[in-house]
């Protein structure tokens, strides 16, 4: 009603259901009379949609990999419904926790009031087993979100879903079609299995460990004393060049839209459409560099909000982050093609005119190891003694263009901790915001970065910030600890934001981890060289030895939740945010 | 059906923990040595473990270690209980008692040890042992050197040295005995790993008078943990 006309036309809006490949038997009493239920049936379902929903968690019985296990679901799907709200529209949302311990519904990336945001112990006590909790707020929004546990590794066990939100004004995005395409990594194991394994073997899943073989063939292509040297560094720090998954595709089956790749979703269309394809990335763990092989992507909107388009041929998804894209593809199939970031495995689907077509999948890129501008040494091309040569990222780095007037605003000083929880400290970090990270530089595709992100609208009315505050994300590697300023969650007191005040944030990442770290309840505008063109975001990815910088307008009362979203590292680097008057 | 996985998995789901914790209680028990030795005319009699366990946190953890070694007409082993503190990064400091055997005899020690991981990835632990009559010394390193992912090549040193004889234990004061070993192990699952390799083991100086050892054996194990 609210919609351009040209843009109705042409725009039949997720015309395809939102999928859940689960639909699934669950179990209400799980363990009486002995006897297991019956797998359950994976099939796609239906998107729901209004201004009032019934949520219901609880256990049931899936088979993702060949074994009859059980997740934590939401209506009994694997992922959870797509929520599709309307733009000022409030929203009304039951959820009923039949899980035998505590539950929570985070909506994540929704500004909301606080006692709405889902997380316990800071916006509110949690659903009790056997409880309904209403949430209830105004959608002030639009964009592609998503909805998940928020209570211990629920999450990494299913409870997760997308939420899909219609413009109240006209949309800026123009498409024929649109698909909700959520990454996720799924485990047979228990997540707190997974956990107690990295607490006892921080390379447990690490199957891309340093060889002999390597160093020979290291020796061939940099010579003896350059390869003993390079390894030599390494070893010395007591790290490792290969650490760039704590958990892989030896335990995680991926899963795009609830689909292995054998069981190959498909996103049909009609050839001329625009498509738009709503990219979440669900998982606990898994980072994924998305490509659609043989087509173009337009992105169009990151973290629901929109952008300039860009094109490119592949980007970055970290934990937690979306992206919209459009594509127009011809007659034929392609592979929608998501490799995890150490290359273990991949979540693929098909995007065809007809459903009995198969793409192909393109072979998975060798993993690449870390550089020393990884570990925050040295940097650029040229630079860094013996690490010549490994860090190559095209351009010079870009920085934000304030960074040489930083002093322009308060550092606020905030406590910090070296010891034995961190074993890293970024010697020279730098903004890389022009870099794609880690396994996609000089790969001769064109990488989306930070760097090509500017807002669609304009933020040069936007006050200066008041303020400065730095944040080490830091950790413990070998012994799988994690904390922010040193100083784990248990441990720390909370941040303090002022009512109406405009802060600027700085991550500085002493670890060798990616860390996408999420504010709740307000946005990170950040700095991606445009003063004018800030990016709204929710999630900001934070390179390993790199910062990165964000300002944030204190608009939301209350208290909020702030943290790495890599589930496994979630419980140390954690943040409490006490917005004061 | 398979009810296995489905039984297992409900146990586990049960204990879906809600609260947010970084730091869980946590109990694990590795065998890095189980293994039968063949040497100076034994045929593969000698039997060797090296097994420690521990339950605790993150800084804190209570430790079990026992290693040692049986023979037709010989044993001995080296039993420790401690406390352990992380203190560094790679480091943690151990202290406790320590009970060790030979032949029927025993004699206590207290206990402190210095555990971590050395720069370029040496497995390391020195521990000094006191008690009225010595003060003895041992210390061991070793290293993990992947010829693959799952293949394995270890090798070890061990030294032990007291102040003075222990007539008890067989060692004579002095630099008492060197062990070293080189071992290949296969993870078919990182928990559990058969191996192969060769060990020498020998005494030295004082300590010969009790026990001339000079034995350089083949070994076959397995290393496991869970
Ligand atoms: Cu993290």
């Amino acid at each position: 009603m609210d919609d351009h006309p040209a843009a109705i036309q042409r725009r039949r809006f997720l015309q395809s259901v939102a999928v859940s490949a689960v639909l699934a038997r669950t179990l209400l009493s799980a363990g009486e009379g002995g006897s297991a239920p019956a797998p359950i049936k994976r099939r796609e379902s239906l998107m729901l949609e209004g201004t009032e929903f019934f949520l219901t968690l609880e256990r049931t019985v899936v088979n993702v990999s060949g074994s009859d296990v059980l997740a934590t679901t939401v209506n009994g799907m694997l992922p959870g419904p797509t929520l599709k709200w309307r733009e000022g529209d409030t929203v009304t949302i039951h959820v009923t926790n039949n899980l035998p311990v505590s539950s929570s519904i985070h909506w994540h990336g929704i500004i909301l009031p606080f006692h709405m945001d889902g997380v316990p112990d800071i916006s509110f006590k949690g659903i009790a087993p056997g409880e309904t909790f209403t949430y209830r707020f105004p959608v002030r929004q639009s964009g592609t979100f998503w909805y998940h546990s928020h209570t211990g590794f629920q999450e990494q066990s299913g409870v997760h879903g997308t939420l899909v939100i219609v413009p109240k004004d006209e949309d800026p995005v123009v498409s024929d079609r649109d698909y909700v395409v959520s990454l996720f990594d799924w485990s047979d194991e228990n997540p707190e299995a997974i956990y107690r394994k990295l607490k006892l073997h921080s390379d447990y899943y690490n199957f891309n460990q340093r060889t002999a073989g390597d160093f020979i063939s290291e020796v061939k292509s940099e010579g003896f004393w350059d390869a003993l040297q390079h390894r030599a560094m390494w070893n010395r720090m007591r790290m490792s060049d290969r650490d760039l998954s704590d958990v892989t595709g030896y335990t995680y089956t991926y899963l795009l839209n609830g689909f292995t790749e054998a069981e190959d979703w498909h996103a049909l269309f009609e050839t001329g459409e625009r498509i738009r394809l709503r990219f979440v990335n669900q998982s606990a763990m898994t980072i994924f560099d998305v490509r659609i092989p043989g087509l173009k992507m337009t992105v169009v909107a990151a973290d629901g909000n929109p952008v300039k388009p860009v094109k490119i041929d592949e980007f970055r998804i970290a934990v937690a982050e979306t992206y919209d894209v459009i594509v127009e593809p011809e007659e034929r199939a392609y592979c929608i093609f998501a490799q995890s970031i150490e290359r273990s495995g991949y979540a693929a689907a098909t995007l065809a005119p007809r459903a009995e077509m198969h793409a192909a999948r393109p072979a998975m890129d060798p993993p690449q190891p870390l550089t020393m501008a990884d570990m925050g040494m040295g940097g650029m091309t040229g630079e860094g003694g013996a690490d010549t040569g490994a860090m190559k990222c095209g351009g010079g780095m870009q920085m934000p263009k304030e960074e040489g007037k930083k002093h322009m605003w308060p550092i606020t000083p905030l406590p910090m901790r070296r010891g034995v929880g961190t074993t890293m400290k970024a010697a020279n970090p730098r903004y890389r915001l022009d870099d794609p990270g880690v396994g996609l530089r000089e790969n001769g595709r064109r990488v989306l970065t930070y760097a090509d992100l500017r807002n669609y609208y304009s933020t040069a009315d936007a006050p200066p910030p008041d303020r400065e505050i730095v944040l080490h994300l830091t950790g413990n590697m070998e012994r799988y600890m994690w904390s922010i300023n040193g100083i784990r969650y248990a441990d720390a007191a909370p941040l303090t934001f002022h009512y109406g005040e405009r802060l600027r944030i700085t991550f500085v990442n002493d670890t060798m981890m990616i860390h996408p770290m999420h504010l709740h309840g307000m946005w990170s505008d950040l700095e991606t060289g445009d003063e004018a063109r800030l990016v709204r975001k929710h999630t900001v990815l934070v390179q390993p030895g790199s910062k990165i910088s964000y300002r944030v307008t204190v608009n939301a009362e209350g208290a909020w939740a702030y943290h790495c979203h890599m589930l496994y590292h979630m419980p140390g680097m954690f943040r409490k945010v006490e917005v004061l008057p | 059906m398979k009810t296995v996985p489905y039984t297992a998995t409900l146990l586990l789901a049960a204990s879906l923990f809600a609260e947010m914790n970084d730091d869980p209680l946590r109990a694990t028990l590795l065998a890095d040595r189980l293994e039968t030795a063949s040497g100076q005319w034994s045929r593969w009699e000698h039997l060797v473990w090296d097994v420690s366990a521990y339950a605790g946190y993150d800084l804190d953890k209570a430790y079990l270690y026992s290693e040692g070694s049986k023979a037709p007409g010989e044993s001995e082993s080296q039993n420790e209980l401690l406390y352990s503190r992380a203190v560094a990064p790679f480091w943690d400091v151990q202290i406790g008692a320590e009970a060790d055997t030979a032949d029927g005899k025993s004699v206590g020690w207290g206990v402190v040890a210095f555990q971590g991981l050395v720069p370029y990835y040496f497995e390391t632990r020195l521990r000094l042992m006191v008690n009225a009559q010595a003060v003895a010394l041992n210390a061991e390193a070793e290293y993990e050197m992947l010829l693959t992912q799952r293949l394995v090549l270890t090798p070890r040193i061990e030294l032990q040295a007291y102040s003075s004889d222990v007539e008890e234990l067989g060692a004579g004061a002095g630099l008492s005995s060197i062990e070293t070993g080189l071992r290949l192990r296969y993870e078919f699952i990182r928990e559990f790993a058969p191996y192969v390799g060769v060990s020498y083991a020998a005494t030295i100086g004082n300590t010969r008078k009790y026990a001339p050892i000079d034995d350089v054996q083949a070994v076959a194990g397995i290393r496991l943990w869970f």
